[in-house]
């Protein structure tokens, strides 16, 4: 159900890279935004994307790593980076202003704290938590949802495993008590969903059935939702399928036809494969799936997130 | 051009960022040298499932693996040549170089036994890559191959392949903690100064992490820096052999403004680094469409029919008997189809010209089209490595312009 992740505190968005986590992430945006969510969309140590899909200029008064800024109407984004984050863990999680300022702006020591494995994923995810149960002067929530654009699937997961890695391998101190808070919130189903987002191709496919059991299994976070994007167009009637076959054959000579033959006869092989992996996985894993259209030619990014995020509210009213 | 870079070379490094089917380009890179009679390994870290059927994989674990291409003719010969590929264990290779570098057995042992040691070596900045052209180095140095094919590590950042040796370096570099304890110097107000510095540093981070970690990790490092030497040494060797005239880079980019932005920003890092560049191969590229094994390029204008022209076009290929309102109406839904693809033929099109502009003539850029069949076999990876050898489809759209 696509209307269950507005109950949601943390949304995470994973997949493998370029399979479109980014424009989903900001439809989804957009998408809560529409029913009245304040929304925080986290990048990780990105290259700022959110701007270009939103069609925004970044102020120049914002310095985007690691600030918050606000996108439109109840979204803002944050781009989370590992040192300013590192900054962030120390002076807010631990609340030790001072000491940051004299002892983690000398380079030695960062370049030490860079080399402790594990910190750095966890201060992301740990920022990303921060902003999760960040509270207003009145003791309100700031924002009502936060949805990770997380890295491509391996950096991903690293930084999704970290807290239990590190509530397993450090028994006590600062590290463990920050790792057990993160993971609390990450296993709890009522506060976080997991979105395994992917593509209707062989590869995304099976990579996505893995990543689902790698995150039951050695995570315990169970994925709820797949987003599958850029579902192919059909280039005619299904009716007119066997009519299609046997035109074929004489359309290919015609020096007109056959490039349209061609173009439609690979389409409706990735239509009809793409309605194949689609089985596949929802026997696989039998999750509730939903799937986007492939936006043809946008004249830019911002164009296929409005039509994504239109798209998500069609099937929300459809519910 | 690929034919000719392949007699000169002896190493092809494959980079760019993840999801551009780099691996792929690779293994056919590869198998196309192998077509062409030679002896080729292919060296990859991490195969889609897919790739690894294709080639046979079972089993990886560093080790070469001989893939059976008897099943295979080129141009209706049979494969003369051999096809070897490997796949990267990244913690395997790590401990070796331990085993490797490490002054003794005991240092070894106590390194790979460090708890934080299993987790690091390969969450490591840079290790991956700098295990991958570790291997490549290995391989080159003691093997007999005629082509070895690197395929770098998935990173989001291509950039990261270059800047890994200097990364892992600085790492085992590192002894924050032995300088703080002993403080720098002799006994003079400054030393005096560091050593209470260093202490209120250790505290401090004892704070962050906890004080334990800060213990059981300097440790570790201190462990870790009787391997610099050895790993600085080879590092030298390594990446001068990737700066050598044996070796040449490709880049795999996909067809779009973003990525190819990413690829120019890599290309001009390499060649400020010195490493020798052999073209960008853009993959799953639209516009050509495939006839049995005959590839065209779709013609450079489309304009949608109108119904007049639509029932022309319909009688042309109907035969008696065949319902010509139904075919107009299929005619109709494809031109509409196609006009909607043709956008995109034009938005990649475009997206080649503005390479083409970025690099200036001399470069080479390879177009690989957009393919429906898929790779799970051979013949299929095999049809890619031919589309190599031909320097891709670009030769067809020139043709058509």
């Amino acid at each position: 159900m696509l209307s269950s992740c507005l109950e949601k505190r943390l949304i995470v968005n994973i997949g493998k890279g370029g399979v479109g986590k980014s424009m989903l992430t900001a439809a989804l945006a957009r998408y809560a935004a529409s029913q009245g969510k304040r929304v925080l969309i986290c990048e990780v140590n990105a290259k700022d994307r959110m701007a270009s899909l939103f069609a925004k200029e970044i102020p120049s008064s914002i310095d985007t790593l690691d600030q918050v800024w606000q996108l439109e109407d109840n979204i803002w984004t944050v781009n989370i980076h590992p040192n300013e984050s590192m900054k962030e863990y120390v002076v807010q999680v631990l609340r030790l202003k001072i000491l940051y300022k004299v002892v983690f702006e000398n380079q030695l020591m960062q370049q030490f704290l860079r080399a402790v494995p594990g910190l750095q994923e966890l201060v992301y995810i740990g920022k990303v938590w921060f902003h999760t149960t960040e509270l207003r002067k009145d003791n309100t929530p700031r924002f009502d949802m936060v949805i990770v654009d997380s890295p491509a699937t391996g950096h991903g997961l690293a930084m999704l495993r970290i807290p239990d890695v590190i509530v397993r391998t450090v028994p006590v101190g600062p590290m463990h008590t920050a790792a057990q808070k993160i993971k609390d919130v990450l296993e709890d189903p009522t506060q976080t969903q997991l979105n395994l987002v992917t593509l209707p191709e062989e590869m995304p496919i099976n990579e996505t059935v893995e990543l689902y059991h790698s995150l039951a299994n050695d995570l315990n976070m169970h994925a709820e939702q797949i987003f599958i994007n850029q579902w192919p167009h059909s280039p005619f009637q299904d009716s007119h399928r066997e009519q299609f076959s046997t035109l074929y054959d004489r359309a290919i000579e015609h020096p007109t036809l056959a490039p349209w033959f061609a173009v439609a006869k690979d389409a409706q092989k990735k239509h009809e494969k793409a309605s194949r992996y689609c089985e596949k996985i929802k026997a696989d894993l039998g999750l509730s799936l939903l799937t986007l259209p492939h936006v043809y030619a946008p004249p830019s990014e911002g164009d296929i997130v409005s039509s994504l995020s239109q798209e998500l509210l069609a099937r929300h009213t459809a519910q | 051009m690929l034919q000719e870079l392949m007699s000169e070379k002896r190493l092809i490094v494959c980079a760019g960022s993840g999801g551009v089917g780099k691996t792929t380009v690779s293994a056919a890179l590869a198998l196309s040298a192998a077509l062409q009679g030679k002896k080729a390994l292919v060296v990859t870290i991490d195969p889609a499932r897919r790739l690894a059927n294709a080639l046979g994989f079972e089993e990886f674990g560093n080790e070469e693996f001989e893939v059976d291409l008897s099943t295979l003719t080129c141009k209706g010969e049979p494969v003369t040549g051999q096809l070897f590929a490997m796949m990267l264990d990244q913690k395997l290779t790590f401990d070796t170089l331990v085993e490797r570098y490490a002054p003794d057995a005991g240092s070894a042992q106590r390194l790979m036994e460090n708890r934080w040691y299993q987790q690091m070596s390969s969450a490591l900045a840079g290790a991956q890559d700098y295990m991958a052209v570790e291997k490549l180095y290995e391989m080159a140095q003691e093997r007999d191959y005629d082509l070895i094919v690197l395929d770098t590590p998935p990173t989001t950042n291509a950039l990261d392949f270059l800047e890994a040796p200097q990364r892992l370096m600085d790492m085992l570099q590192l002894q924050p903690i032995q300088w703080f304890r002993k403080g720098v110097g002799g006994g003079g107000t400054a030393s005096r100064w560091l050593r209470w510095g260093g202490s209120s540093l250790i505290k401090a981070l004892g704070r962050v992490v906890g004080g334990e970690v800060v213990e059981e990790l300097s440790t570790l490092l201190q462990d870790m820096s009787i391997l610099y030497d050895g790993f600085k040494e080879r590092a030298g060797e390594m990446w001068g052999l990737l700066r050598s005239d044996e070796c040449g880079f490709f880049l795999v980019s996909a067809p779009n403004r973003s990525a190819l932005k990413e690829a120019l920003f890599f290309h001009h890092k390499l060649l400020e680094s010195g490493m020798p560049f052999s073209g960008i191969w853009l993959n799953r590229v639209r516009g050509f469409y495939q006839d049995k094994h005959t590839w065209s390029a779709l013609p450079q204008q489309f304009s949608r029919p109108d119904e007049e022209a639509l029932e022309v076009l319909a009688k042309e290929i109907c035969q008696d008997g065949e319902s010509l309102e139904d075919t107009v109406v299929l005619l109709r839904d494809m031109s509409r189809h196609f006009g909607l693809e043709f956008q995109e033929v034009e938005q990649a099109r475009k997206e080649v010209v503005f390479l083409r502009e970025q690099l200036g003539e001399e470069p080479f850029i390879g177009l690989l089209p957009l393919i429906q069949e898929e790779l799970h076999e051979l013949a299929g990876l095999a049809h890619v490595g031919q589309l190599l050898l031909d320097d891709g489809v670009g030769p067809l759209l020139d043709e058509a312009m």
